[in-house]
């Protein structure tokens, strides 16, 4: 299915050597990994270092996560707009179908993502349609958009200049403020020169310089244009669209047809909400006041203006959405995507972004989202790859409760189980055991004996059988020590604890948190 | 409620020290003269693309008149700078409002490597939030008929990046330039 357009951003990508592990992927390689294997890959790969370094040094600007007038206020305010939406969520998606076919607007419903790629593709077909700029957007990620056109000989070029990159090296986006984040300026100078047969230096602004010359044709000829939307007021059917690149305004104005892609939650109340919630997007994404460009859509064209798309369909995409705003979970859908629970999170820093979630979102708010709307990796995985820190609490800009929501999610899970599985057998055991004292001092005991030569079998490469050797594989055992040794080493640490609260009380009062662990780990 | 004269210039100069701060250029110029003179300079044998409004109207004009050495392209895309007027600008951010309407070319205020946006002191509003009000009030319809243009863009600066290694860089699909002319 040859089309006559063809992309001159994309022109030579077959020429692109793929150096990324297959789960990293936008194909379906990712589909067959396990989440356990993938981490422990994530965390060994040079680029997961960069990106925690990269990550650490923007937190460390940020100032953590600080709330300062008027942003606090804007905070409070963001956050009960949101609720106040999700009260009624059915309620405000229907106010904003009747302003947006007001205003010209043909609305479509999506409720899977078959649906959408169909109502997308039928679209494209009856405009005939052959080449499409893309400006970046999760909810078509989610779709998985632009695999599908293209399996129906239609090209569709991302224009974000992160998701170019990634677009170009077939992966995942890993962050949605920052999509290639993971990858390096020699890395992206590298993916240029074997898409264009010409060296191409990594010096940034040159990188930038190229995307902007290779990415001009395209938007120059598309046939239309799709965007996500960032914000939708149900009184005045006003999209809202943010960009800092502006391509955003490039897809939206420049082919003859805009298709506007949206998950129903992005709906607000009122247009005159922007004013607390663009601010507080912003500050909250990257600490910008304002980002470059704003885009208000109405709709097409009107008489007299001289350019707009003819067409503007806006889709409506659910993906099991209204479920989610009926049930215990629906705050997960307060959610503006700024990414800076993504941003703020250790786990997520440490496997070097989103790719190792193996979901659309990665990082927190992925790890709740992701089991929710039923895809894959399930709440058996994905809901226990935290560490329940709550930074990703403090730093998001609508207060959703992302550690509680974990821990339903996985009491949930385990609820699910089986009720006598082996391991619930074993944890019950356990419990028996160390409820008295002399299964307790008897079960130490016999640990303190056999421990020695475990670790001898260990240090010899003697292989254990079962989960001891999996356990032991890479971690030596702790050394075990008699009551009366951890007496007095807790006792010692007690008192080193108390000298250290002193030392930092005329600071804030707070004992320091190294102080505070080491009398942890001595009391367990 | 429109402000009196000294709370304008107050306001002009909030405006060009934000936009500054975003990476543009911004002048008040003292007559039309030194708008001609300060816009001909910078499109010195440039290809320009202008848009017929009343706002810029005597400036293509005045540019010929001057005998500066320019051209109006017929590719758009192949246009060096671009110049229209504004509907409203915001002082607090630094921020240009173009509504689309027959006046507006918003094209020459996004695909040329250089914007000129041509500010009438009076269009100046305080900050984000009255932007959004006054918007609010022609969107909703609250005093007159809605009246909702097709798109409404807000520009503040230059394109910009931070897609390779976090690292600010300027000018990706947007004009890398933007000037802010303020006339009385």
């Amino acid at each position: 299915m040859a089309t006559s357009k063809r992309s001159t951003g994309l022109e030579g990508r077959e020429n692109i050597y793929l150096d990324r592990p297959p789960w990293a992927s936008a194909h379906e390689e990712a589909e067959d990994a396990v989440l356990s294997d993938v981490v422990a890959q994530a965390v060994d790969r040079p680029s997961s270092r960069k990106v925690t370094d990269l990550l650490m040094a923007v937190e460390a600007v940020r100032g953590g996560p600080s709330w300062p007038p008027p942003m606090d206020s804007l905070r409070e305010r963001a956050s009960a707009i949101r609720r106040e939406t999700l009260q009624d969520l059915p309620g405000y998606v229907g106010r904003l179908v009747d302003a947006t076919r007001s205003n010209g607007v043909a609305v479509h419903f999506a409720s899977t993502p078959g649906d959408a790629r169909q109502i997308i593709t039928d679209i494209a077909k009856e405009r005939g349609v052959e080449l499409i700029v893309k400006s970046k957007s999760m909810v078509t990620e989610e779709i998985g958009l632009t695999k599908h056109l293209e399996s129906v000989g239609i090209q569709s070029v991302e224009t974000d200049l992160g998701e170019y990159i990634v677009q170009l090296a077939d992966e995942r986006p890993s962050h949605v403020m920052v999509p290639a984040i993971h990858r390096s300026k020699d890395d992206i100078a590298r993916v240029f020169s074997e898409l264009s047969g010409q060296p191409v230096s990594p010096d940034i602004p040159e990188l930038v310089a190229f995307a902007r010359q290779r990415l001009r044709d395209d938007f120059a000829r598309a046939d239309m244009g799709i965007s996500g939307v960032n914000f939708a007021a149900a009184d005045t059917g006003t999209l809202v669209i943010v960009t800092n690149e502006g391509n955003g305004r490039m897809v939206t104005s420049r082919p003859r047809v805009h298709v506007a892609v949206m998950t129903m939650e992005k709906v607000i109340p009122r247009f005159a909400d922007l004013a607390v919630l663009l601010p507080l997007l912003f500050y909250a994404a990257s600490r910008q006041r304002l980002t470059a460009y704003q885009t208000f859509i109405h709709g097409p064209r009107h008489s007299g203006e001289h350019e707009g798309p003819e067409a503007v369909p806006l889709v409506i995409f659910d993906n099991g959405r209204s479920d989610i705003s009926r049930g215990a979970y629906k705050e997960v859908l307060a959610c503006i995507r700024c990414g800076a629970c993504q941003s703020a999170c250790p786990v997520y820093r440490r496997v070097g972004g989103g790719q190792a979630y193996l979901s659309t979102y990665g990082g927190p708010i992925g790890a709740v989202l992701t089991p929710l709307l039923k895809e894959r990796p399930g709440p058996a995985e994905l809901s226990f790859l935290s560490t329940l820190c709550g930074a990703c609490e403090e730093v998001c800009p609508v207060q959703i409760p992302l550690t509680n929501l974990l821990v339903e999610l996985r009491a949930d899970y385990e609820a699910s189980k089986e009720p006598y599985g082996l391991s619930r057998l074993a944890w019950k055991a356990w419990g028996e055991l160390w409820s008295s004292p002399y299964g307790y001092s008897i079960s130490t005991a016999t640990v303190r004996l056999i421990a020695p030569f475990i670790e001898q079998a260990r240090q010899l490469g003697i292989p254990l059988p079962g989960a001891l050797g999996r356990w032991t594989r890479s971690r030596s055992l702790p050394k075990f020590t008699t009551r009366e040794q951890a007496k007095h080493r807790s006792a010692t640490a007690a008192k080193f604890a108390s000298s250290a609260r002193d030392a930092s009380s005329n600071d804030n009062g707070q004992v320091p948190f190294q102080a505070s662990r080491e009398e942890h780990v001595d009391e367990s | 409620m429109s402000p009196d004269s000294s709370s304008l210039d107050e306001l002009a100069a909030m405006f060009l020290r934000e936009l500054e701060a975003a990476g543009g250029h911004g002048f008040v110029c003292e007559s039309q003269e030194d708008l001609v003179d300060r816009v001909e300079k910078l499109c010195r044998s440039r290809s320009v693309l202008i848009e017929e409004s009343p706002s810029t109207k005597f400036i293509g004009t005045a540019l010929i008149e001057a005998g500066a050495n320019i051209s109006t392209t017929t590719n758009i895309w192949d246009a060096e700078v671009g110049i229209t007027g504004v509907d409203m600008a915001v002082a607090a951010t630094g921020t240009l409002v173009l509504l689309a309407g027959h006046n507006r070319l918003l094209a020459a205020s996004l695909l040329p490597y250089t914007f000129i946006a041509l500010v009438d002191r009076s269009s100046l509003v305080a900050d984000f939030e009255q932007l959004i009000k006054i918007l609010n009030d022609r969107l909703t319809g609250s005093t007159t008929e809605p009246n909702r243009p097709s798109a409404i863009h807000l520009i503040t600066g230059p394109s910009r990046t931070g897609d390779v290694e976090m690292q600010l860089t300027i000018g990706v699909h947007g004009p890398p330039e933007v000037y802010a002319f303020i006339y009385p």
